[in-house]
């Protein structure tokens, strides 16, 4: 390509990215109306998106069908306002004054209408899917066919609100007062609205106890003199007893960095996550017991804990619920801490809401053993319990297990709050649930909300059984048990490190197999818009460790930057297709070595999705686009055109996609065995080379669904694509029509092939489901492609291990083929899933090669 | 004469009998409860309630109805109490009790040594830091989770959920196609659960990202207690798809450049030698 032409590429590329951000900078200078006085002020079909309203006074104001998308309208008052058919998507209503105001038929999707005062409105038709209503007045309002489904309306007071027909699914109506017009529910999701006269029961836990209050005990008059055992020196020393805060007493984590902390803290800096925050409880007891469906840790006989705020406990009986983040002691309970110590039946401590709940014996001039009394301890001030408060109801109860078999039995365990728990020297059930019991050194389960500790860098298997033998709060190490139709058994190994910002995985994998894949991932963000991931993978064909038959590496950097109403991404990857000196290693057919080292980079942006359309029948046709540029370069060369050989080649591309989703028709739109859905999907781009030829790729999709009942669903698809590479008068040179003949057989319609071809799809797919129990997938396809199939010439598209393909526009798939699927829940945490495809004999092949089989947890 | 007087205080006997064990029944109240603990002459409940016991008490296993050791932590009991208020009986059981009398009509006889105070955190806390605050624990919901998919997902791939409660494993639910944009997936999870979530394609490579382009945080589901819950998502990018980039995928090298679109395009046959040379 001249130097003319790819200077053209490159500026074009610049312009479309200035393109792409103009818009954002325009945007960026939105209309201020902040405290503005507009009574009756008409903004009719205005674009005031992002527009600052803040307090504004906005009575009787028009807005019809403006477009006040991520508008601030916090405080406005639009008393009587014109909102009708406005877009208000992201838009922050929040304690505005919207009484009598019209919102018939606006888009609201997203917005905030928290504490917002819509009485009386009219709000016919509106769509405010996943609206924030939290709080808001929505008494005698007209919402007749809203659509408000997964909106929050937490707390709002819907007396006499109109909901006759609007469509509440998965809204979350937790603590509504509702006594209006009851709502249409669908069924399989009705939420439960709780109707309530005193919104403050609403907000009770019903969980915990409800009994009428008893007469308040001011705490002042609480004296500890009178119980001079317990904690009585720091209460007779100073009035104002020190408080012994969670952490800082006694920071056990901060003192006892492990190495697999401070390697993380040497990689990312400071490791300030949640997880320092986070009490660290050391347990012993005779029996420790741990249940993993339901992450329960239960304790019997001599149980010792403590915790890192330097609280040590002794009972007959421990019970922690690891996701609700609390534990009880129960039994000959013993307290004890820096500043004193004492007994008492049982103690739990609800470590979220810093509150332990203790029973204590108090010692009493009558009564020589004590006498029960009932002391909350408030944000870890021991000196002064709040004596005689009433406790949550299900503050002591321990779990009625059953007879369920613990998955790990041990005698210790370290547990950290939200985040890991790691039992020593452990034997865990290897049957799931049947009580075949393995003996190993410890075992480590992770159970924090950080994926990135289980981001891992390993290929899928049929079967993957993971023993995490150590971890902490910031890293695991895993090994792998495997099973895959291609490598069989064999052992992985893999290391997380996880930080706030960054996170790495290391893992090899097979580790037991000659053929090993060394992986190494990265990850930093150092702002929230900006993220940096590496891949770099190491493969060596090598018994054990001893010197490599074959090695190849490959590395990506990627570097994602978001901006206004778009991202970038740059990548840049290289290859080194032989780390090896040039030759043929180990024994007869030996290893060979490929001499090729190419590298490629790509900088690339999209636009957000914007919608082009209003709401029509719950749908709207979305549209984004796509560009950038690319260069791929490989000394030895990479394409071969008219005798000459391109060792670079440079490509800029520009694409764009269309897409509805979630058309909906039928009898009733709010209900799901009412209406079909029609989605459908149109996406271009296209790809311009260096070597003189462009490709186009072109795709569209139109599927038709129906969920028939609570189990079952159906849907046709058909699909097109066309794809076309183009190289001018050299057309026929790069793609020479020619007659295959195979078996004796001649097929001239592949004549007709020149690079440009087409791929038809029609689908149909069934499902049941019966709540994740069992699950039946069956999908029937029928392919009209050009160039036709040819049995035995085309090369077969290979699946992966899971039966997916990774590569697409594969020329010659059989014409039929159905694919049945059977998901079965075999216990409470691991399912099996078989999947078997069928070819109808084209090129001799009927059933796919084997099962795909895979244990899911 | 003297059989008539022997049979009237015979009946007088047995009727007073009678009439005085049917008071002293009257004064016992018997419920079911979890025992948290015994010691020091109290048996305490899990309510946290403590009462006094009879030094005389008698304390058997509910099944054989033979002696039984004291009751401890964990353990069910089938609970006497006499018109004082005392325990006077238990009876000991492994396995849970069915609910028997009405616990809250002994609370009453309950000892603590302080005046009982109002809890201003029933309520409060609860709500301000756990979003299953409201929630009443333990039912069984049915979860939909439906997602919106980008259109680039290819037809035949599989999409996972991974969360929190399977140690983010890429393949822990695998989700079934709805149509040619949504995946969905249905779940029976306990009321009061928390979940957090992400969508893949079945590795941590293939992971969702944000319309920015940028990893995101992961979804939090709070399962509540209505007979059936419904979670919906868009799924804007697959981090293995974005823009057209790719990272490489793990246990395979990157195909070698291929400047056409097709990968297994048949080579043609080399060109026929003119009829001339065929020799």
């Amino acid at each position: 390509m001249p130097l003319r032409a790819r200077v053209f590429c490159a500026l074009g590329c610049l312009a479309m990215l200035v393109n792409a951000t103009l818009p954002a900078a325009a945007a960026s200078q939105t209309a201020n109306y902040k405290n503005a006085h507009l009574r009756g002020a008409n903004f009719q079909g205005a674009v005031l998106q992002r527009a600052d309203f803040e307090n504004a006074d906005l009575r009787n104001a028009d807005f019809q069908n403006a477009d006040l998308r991520g508008a601030d309208f916090r405080g406005a008052n639009l008393r009587s306002a014109n909102l009708q058919g406005a877009g208000l998507q992201g838009a922050n209503l929040a304690s505005a004054a919207l009484l009598g105001a019209n919102l018939q038929r606006c888009n609201s999707q997203d917005a905030i209408f928290e504490n917002a005062n819509l009485q009386h409105a009219n709000l016919q038709g509106v769509l405010l899917f996943h609206a924030n209503l939290s709080g808001a007045d929505l008494r005698q309002a007209d919402l007749l066919g809203a659509n408000l489904e997964t909106a929050s309306l937490q707390n709002a007071d819907l007396r006499g609100t109109n909901l006759q027909g609007a469509n509440l699914l998965g809204a979350d109506m937790h603590g509504a007062i509702t006594t209006g017009t009851a709502p249409r529910l669908v069924r399989t999701s009705a939420p439960k609205v709780v109707a309530a006269v005193n919104p403050a029961l609403t907000t009770a836990s019903p969980s915990r106890a409800s009994s009428p209050a008893p007469t308040a005990l001011p705490l002042a008059a609480a004296s500890l003199a009178a119980h001079p055992r317990f904690w009585a020196p720091a209460a007779r020393s100073d009035p104002v007893a020190p408080k012994l805060a969670r952490g800082v007493v006694h920071p056990i984590r901060a003192k006892t960095p492990d190495w697999a902390t401070m390697a993380a803290e040497a990689l990312f800096g400071a490791v300030t996550s949640d997880s320092q925050h986070a009490t660290t409880i050391r347990l012993h007891a005779d029996r420790v017991q741990f249940f993993y469906d339901s992450f329960l840790v239960e304790a019997d006989g001599n149980v010792q804990v403590r915790t890192s705020d330097g609280m040590t406990l002794s009972g007959d009986a421990f019970s922690m619920d690891l996701k609700l983040n609390r534990f009880v002691i129960a039994g000959h309970a013993h307290m004890q801490n820096a500043t004193g110590s004492q007994d008492g039946a049982a103690v739990a401590d609800f470590l979220d809401f810093n509150r332990i709940y203790f029973v204590p014996f108090i010692r009493d001039t009558q009564a020589a053993t004590g006498v029960p009394d009932h002391w909350t301890f408030l944000d870890g001030d021991f000196a002064h319990p709040a004596k005689g408060r009433e406790m949550p109801g299900d503050t002591f109860y321990f779990p009625d297990l059953g007879n369920t078999k613990p998955y790990i039995l041990t005698k210790s365990a370290v547990i950290e709050s939200r985040s890991f728990v790691r039992f020593g020297s452990a034997r865990f059930d290897i049957a799931n649930g049947l009580g075949f019991y393995l003996p190993l050194p410890s075992y480590y389960v992770n159970f924090s909300s950080d994926p990135h500790l289980g981001d891992n860098s390993l290929a899928g298997a049929n079967y993957d059984a993971t023993y995490e033998f150590a971890g902490n709060a910031n890293s695991i190490s895993a090994l792998h048990f495997r099973y895959d139709t291609v490598n069989k058994t064999y052992f992985s190994f893999e290391q997380h490190l996880s930080g706030p910002k960054a996170y790495a995985v290391f893992s090899v994998n097979p580790m037991t197999r000659p053929s090993k894949f060394w992986d190494l991932l990265l990850s930093d963000r150092p702002s929230p818009y900006t993220q940096i991931r590496t891949f770099s993978q190491l493969h060596t064909f090598q018994f054990g460790l001893s010197s490599p038959l074959e090695s190849q590496q490959v590395t990506t950097l990627q570097l994602t930057q978001a901006l206004r109403g778009t991202y970038l991404q740059s990548s840049f990857q290289f290859e080194n297709f032989s780390l090896l000196p040039l030759g043929c290693y180990g024994a007869p057919p030996c290893h060979g070595t490929v001499p090729n080292h190419p590298a490629n980079l790509q900088v690339l942006g999209q636009t957000f999705d914007q919608p082009l359309t209003p709401y029509f029948h719950g749908g709207r046709l979305y549209a984004h686009m796509n560009y950038g540029f690319g260069y791929q370069h490989d000394s030895l060369g990479l394409q071969t055109l008219g005798g000459v050989n391109y060792t670079t080649i440079w490509q800029h591309q520009l694409g764009f996609q269309l897409y509805v989703p979630d058309f909906k028709f039928g009898s009733d739109t709010n209900v799901p065995t009412k209406y079909y859905a029609l989605n459908s999907s149109f996406d271009k781009q296209r790809q311009w080379n260096s070597t003189g030829h462009y490709i186009d790729t072109e795709q569209t999709k139109v599927s038709l669904s129906k969920i028939l009942d609570a189990h079952f669903l159906a849907y046709l698809e058909y699909s097109v694509q066309n794809v076309g590479d183009y190289y001018g008068p050299l057309q026929s040179i790069i793609y020479p029509g020619f007659t295959p003949v195979v078996n004796g057989v001649a097929y001239p319609g592949y004549q007709a092939f020149h690079g440009l071809a087409t791929f038809r799809t029609a689908s149909f797919g069934l499902n049941y489901s019966n709540a994740g129990y069992f699950t039946f997938n069956l999908l029937a396809r029928k392919h009209t492609d050009f160039p036709a199939p040819i049995p035995f010439f085309f090369s077969f598209a290979q699946p992966d291990i899971l039966g997916n393909f990774t590569v697409q526009n594969f020329l010659g798939q059989p014409p039929y083929d159905v694919t049945a699927e059977v998901r079965m829940r075999i216990n409470p945490h691991m399912s099996i899933d078989i999947q078997r495809a069928y070819y109808f004999n084209y090129s001799n092949l009927r059933w796919s090669p084997h099962f795909v089989i895979q244990v899911l947890r | 004469m003297m059989r008539a007087a022997f049979a009237a205080i015979l009946s007088l006997a047995i009727l007073s009998g009678t009439l005085l064990h049917a008071s002293a029944q009257a004064g016992t109240t018997i419920v079911t409860a979890q025992v948290l603990d015994f010691e020091k002459g109290y048996v305490f409940f899990t309510t946290g309630d403590g009462f006094r016991v009879s030094p005389a008490i008698v304390i058997v296993d509910l099944k054989t109805g033979a002696p039984a050791q004291p009751p401890q932590a964990r353990q069910y009991a089938r609970v006497t109490f006499d018109q004082n208020g005392i325990v006077t009986k238990l009876e000991i059981s492994k396995t849970k009790l069915a609910a028997e009398g009405d616990f809250s009509a002994v609370r009453r006889f309950a000892i603590v040594l302080s005046t009982p105070a109002p809890n201003p955190d029933l309520g409060q806390h609860a709500a301000s830091n756990s979003p299953c605050a409201n929630i009443r624990p333990g039912k069984s919901v049915t979860l939909n989770i439906t997602v919106q998919v980008p259109a680039t997902t290819p037809l035949t791939d599989a999409v996972y959920m991974s969360s929190d409660q399977s140690g983010w494993n890429a393949q822990a639910y695998r989700m079934d196609r709805r149509d040619a944009l949504h995946y969905r997936l249905q779940l029976k999870l306990m009321s009061g659960v928390v979940l957090h979530v992400l969508f893949d394609r079945g590795s941590m490579q293939s992971v969702q990202v944000g319309q920015n382009g940028i990893e995101q945080d992961p979804y939090q589901i709070c399962i509540g207690d209505e007979d059936a819950q419904t979670f919906t998502k868009t799924i804007y990018h697959w981090a293995d798809q974005q823009a057209g980039a790719s990272l490489a995928v793990p246990l395979s090298m990157p195909t070698p450049y291929n400047p056409a679109p097709f990968p297994n395009l048949p080579t043609p046959p080399p060109p026929s030698p003119p009829p001339g040379n065929s020799r």
